[in-house]
């Protein structure tokens, strides 16, 4: 099947996931053309596979944390327009410690956090308890973020680029982007299945892809797929309030070990399950769920909340997060071809920051002052290893 | 209710549903069980309240949902009814443990 | 095997029967499957049981069913001294192991085996009905034909006392019939085909004496029990308080397009069915090919002339490789379960050919059939346009049609997509029940063939296995606190 590509755009977005449809409307908000490409549907890729979270929790102090902040202030925004329609919710979470040793080094990270503006709560045993009354009895402490939200990623979605289509964004799903025309070592169109669009400015938003759609404009971006394995429950009474997850999450995020790493995450859903998670591992795009993976999981979850043992499993997914090499997102310019802007890389965060990301994105590429330094995410600080 | 289980002799279980004392042909499933004493549906569903039963009988469609002993969300198209077995309507989820 | 149906016991008995130890899986507490079905009622004397089962079996008999083999079958299966039965027990994850294949098991007690080993499988692991929704299809008392035929039949309970029957396939004959024959009052069997098909396939249905013969055996059986047919005819609404009391049905042409005026009956049950649905969980699970049927949302395992899976060492049968019945299952069960035997040195090629000879020459006939009752009771789209906004499409998590024609409105071009946004098969039954008709509702509405939309068939956990299942099945044994 195909359809139309208009001839011409201010700005192509490539990918119509969370972070794709947030460039989409900031960029039109701007007043800018904008048309949004995508091989698949809307929220097609990593998106679908996300648990909706938006963390400021989990984020290590410095630029990432800034930039976590920053993007949920954008999402209350939103929600203070449509939260209903994605199901937002100022849920809070809860990073749990496993022993004393655990609780020093959160205490240090949750005390570097609020330096940056986080909200923290540090609880000992009965304090955790009081927020959680189905954890463990022997966890000794942990920390409560209560600026972590929840929503529904794919209805997000959905509503953002209605949005942006009301705005005049142009949607081209089901295109996908074959090449990049490219003049004076800029570029100068968007070649798809569908047709060619002339483009003043490219948004690379493909998560897991942007390094294959990168190569295919002409430019390079280090993203690899970094695999994630959730479990779903079946529907339950209300039983846990908040996202829980264990301290040495932190940890697996910055490994470069290629063990694959696990580490409990839990949570519920409107709809009454629960979400368990978490692995990450570099597998490739390899889509067939590991019952060892999912094992580990499943006995992480049920240490943390014993309550859950006996409770039954619906179903198992994976999905792809979009990685990068020094775990910091890449928001900015390529580094050879002009007019090309990458978004992409945030592993796993990439619904919480992507408001954030896209008013970035705009704020680089329309003019403007960035709201955040762009420094420190700016794509051309990997350089590309001649080959 | 209408009758609709044929008339054959044999043993019989009894068992508690919904707070009244019910019979039916040892061997039988909760789901035939609760048929055959006229009761067609057992269950509400979470999110517009609407009554359900049987449906597929097989055990595939998790429609005939019912709680027995405690145990939650038990497809009554699967389960044998046992003397003495408590058996409510389902609140459509699942249970934690108690510990 | 898993599977204990017509296949699934023919491929235990064809590779016990060869030398090899077996073991004979089925969620249910009996074997038979859906198509053998005794009375599972356990009276105090076993005389009143014998007497109860033969007159069930009489009625299969008269009605032409294959039934009258139970016996002999069941009895060799259970009595077979390399056949180890486990029943009550479902595999809820199968994965590559080696050399061979580990099933993850579940049952309803505990100390039920957790795990089989096994250097081959063989899958017979049977269909889901196929239900196309309309309004009022969720009112209880409107169950599946499948149902009204496994109450009737393992424990001698009619589903109502005045039962509309009605849909598309060759299944709401014996149902329709059983139900007569019992002392219900059928108000009507509604076949969605037209004469005109039936007639078109005549030639070729005149290849299978023995089905014609059971269906005429059907017919007989209605006209005894005064059960008025309507071909061409579609149930298309349910109205009710509280329960089904009043069925709609609507003539309709071959699109399933309404053509005339609508008739009432009043009813206390309906039986429904538009046809069956191969069940490729762990078919998928093992990586084995199967490929979407022309029009119709269903796939096949694809398998060669010894059953064989595109998987070494994974044979599929019966309905899993195309819907024929119990014939069809039998016959390339005896296949399965003798190939299998053969992929494990049990068997050498004369052997292979001596014991499966006779199945082979019949299952090319079989398999013709099959393709015939595709072409005699196809199925149509026409119901989308008699959907309201309220049908609930999603029975588990109570999804209405709306939702649905939203998703797809806002660019959903796949069945996971709709998922996705609607939650349609995230329930308990995870798209048994709404895969197929969301994935045909999506075709059509977005213009693509049902290839391209894909289904809701894969599930990595097949049925729902308590988390501590899970852990105990995957990483180590205990993740302490430590």
């Amino acid at each position: 099947m195909t359809g139309d590509v208009p001839a011409a755009a201010d700005v192509v977005v490539i990918g119509a996931g969370m972070v794709g449809a947030a460039c989409a409307l900031a960029l039109a908000s701007a007043g800018l053309g904008v048309c949004v490409v995508d091989r698949a549907g809307p929220a097609a890729g990593t998106t679908a596979s996300g648990e909706g979270n938006l963390l400021v929790s989990d984020k290590l102090p410095g630029p990432e944390v800034r930039l976590a902040l920053r993007s949920i202030g954008l999402w209350q925004e939103l929600a203070d327009r449509a939260g209903a329609r994605f199901e937002f919710e100022r849920k809070g979470g809860l990073v749990v410690a496993h022993d004393d040793v655990q609780t020093a080094a959160l205490t240090e990270l949750a005390a570097a956090q609020r330096h940056d503006g986080v909200q923290t709560e540090l609880l000992d045993g009965t304090g955790l308890r009081a927020v959680e009354p189905h954890i463990a009895a022997s966890l000794p402490g942990g920390v409560y973020y209560p600026q972590d939200c929840q929503l529904q990623p794919m209805l997000a979605v959905s509503w953002l680029l209605t949005e942006a289509a009301r705005l005049g964004v142009r949607l081209a799903l089901g295109a996908d982007v074959l090449a990049g025309e490219t003049a004076n070592g800029r570029i100068a169109a968007v070649r798809t299945t569908w047709g060619t669009v002339a483009a003043g400015a490219v948004v690379n938003a493909a998560g897991p892809w942007s390094g294959l759609v990168a190569e295919r404009l002409g430019g390079w971006l280090p993203v690899k797929p970094r695999r994630g394995h959730i479990l779903v429950t079946e529907p339950l009474p209300p039983l846990i309030r908040h996202k829980v997850y264990e301290s040495d999450y932190v940890d697996t995020v910055i490994t470069d070990s290629d063990e694959p790493q696990c580490s409990a995450v839990v949570e519920g859903t409107r709809a009454g399950t629960l979400l368990i998670g978490s692995s990450r591992e570099f597998v490739g795009f390899d889509r067939r769920p590991s019952l060892s993976i999912l094992g580990r999981i499943a006995a992480r979850a049920a240490a943390l909340f014993p309550v859950l043992a006996g409770v039954r499993v619906l179903r198992s997914y994976v999905g792809f997060r979009p990685a990068s090499p020094d775990h910091l997102p890449l928001i900015g310019p390529d580094a050879t071809v002009g007019g090309l802007y990458h978004a992409s890389g945030h592993e796993g965060a990439g619904i919480g920051l992507a408001p954030g990301t896209a008013e970035l994105v705009t704020a680089l590429l329309a003019g403007g002052q960035p709201p955040v330094d762009p420094v420190p995410f700016a794509p051309a600080r990997l350089s590309q290893v001649p080959a | 209710m209408t009758r609709t289980r044929m008339r054959e002799p044999g043993a019989t279980v009894s068992f508690r549903y919904d707070g009244a004392v019910l019979t039916a042909p040892a061997g039988s499933t909760i789901a035939a069980a609760l048929l055959g004493n006229g009761i067609l549906a057992w269950r509400t569903t979470r999110r517009r309240g609407e009554p359900r039963g049987l449906f597929c009988g097989i055990g595939y469609c998790y429609d005939c949902l019912v709680d027995v002993n405690g145990a939650a969300a038990v497809r009554a198209c699967q389960v044998v009814v046992s003397d003495d077995d408590d058996i409510r309507p389902s609140s459509s989820t699942g249970r934690p443990d108690a510990g | 095997m898993i599977g204990a149906g017509p296949g699934g016991m023919a491929a235990a008995l064809a590779a016990a029967d060869a030398g090899c130890q077996t073991v004979l899986i089925d969620s249910a507490p009996h074997l038979g499957g859906q198509i053998y079905r005794h009375s599972q009622r356990l009276d105090r004397h076993s005389r009143r049981l014998d007497q109860h089962s033969r007159r069930l079996d009489r009625h299969s008999q008269r009605l032409g069913q294959p039934g009258a083999r139970l016996p002999g079958r069941l009895a060799r299966a259970a009595a077979h001294p390399r056949i180890t039965l486990a029943t009550r027990i479902t595999v809820w994850h199968a994965q590559q192991a080696g050399t061979g294949f580990r099933l993850h098991c579940t049952g309803d007690t505990e100390g039920d085996i957790e795990a089989v080993d096994a250097a081959a499988v063989v899958l017979a692991t049977g269909a889901a009905e196929l239900v196309m929704p309309f309004p009022g299809w969720t009112l209880p008392g409107v169950v599946t034909a499948g149902a009204a035929q496994a109450m009737l039949k393992s424990h001698g309970t009619l589903v109502g006392d005045r039962v509309l029957v009605a849909g598309t396939g060759p299944l709401l004959l014996p149902v329709a019939a059983g139900l007569a024959a019992s002392g219900a009052r059928v108000a009507a069997l509604c076949q969605a085909a037209s004469i005109g098909s039936a007639l078109t396939s005549m030639p070729a249905l005149f290849r299978h004496p023995g089905k014609l013969a059971e269906a005429a055996g059907y017919a007989a059986a209605l006209a005894r029990g005064r059960v008025r047919t309507l071909a061409g005819w579609a149930l298309t609404v349910c109205r009710g308080d509280g329960r089904v009391e009043e069925a709609e049905v609507t003539p309709v042409g071959h699109d399933w397009q309404a053509r005339g005026q609508a008739r009432s009956v009043a009813v206390d049950a309906v039986a429904v069915s538009h046809g069956l649905v191969p069940l490729l969980d762990l078919s998928r699970a093992l990586g084995c090919d199967d490929q979407q049927l022309e029009g119709y949302p269903a796939a096949t395992v694809t398998v060669d002339a010894g059953q064989s899976t595109s998987t070494p060492g994974v044979f599929a049968c019966g309905e899993l490789t195309g819907v024929g019945g119990a014939v069809k299952a039998e016959l390339e069960g005896t296949v399965a379960g003798a190939a299998a035997a053969r992929q494990l040195g049990r068997l050498d090629d004369a052997g292979f050919r001596a014991r499966t000879e006779g199945a082979v020459k019949r299952i090319a006939s079989a398999r013709h059939f099959a393709g015939l009752l595709g072409r005699l009771f196809p199925i149509a789209d026409g119901w989308i346009e008699r959907l309201q906004p309220d049908t609930v499409i999603c029975r588990c998590e109570d999804v209405v049609w709306s939702e649905v024609a939203g998703a797809l409105s806002a660019g959903a071009r796949d069945v996971r997509a709709v998922k996705g946004l609607t939650r349609c098969g995230m329930g308990y039954c995870q798209g048994r029940v709404c895969g197929p008709v969301a994935a045909q509702a999506t075709a059509k509405l977005t213009g693509q063939p049902l290839a391209a939309v894909g289904d809701l068939q894969t599930r990595h956990v097949v049925i729902p296995v308590p988390l501590s299942r899970i852990a105990a099945a995957g990483g180590p044994v205990s993740e302490s606190l430590e």
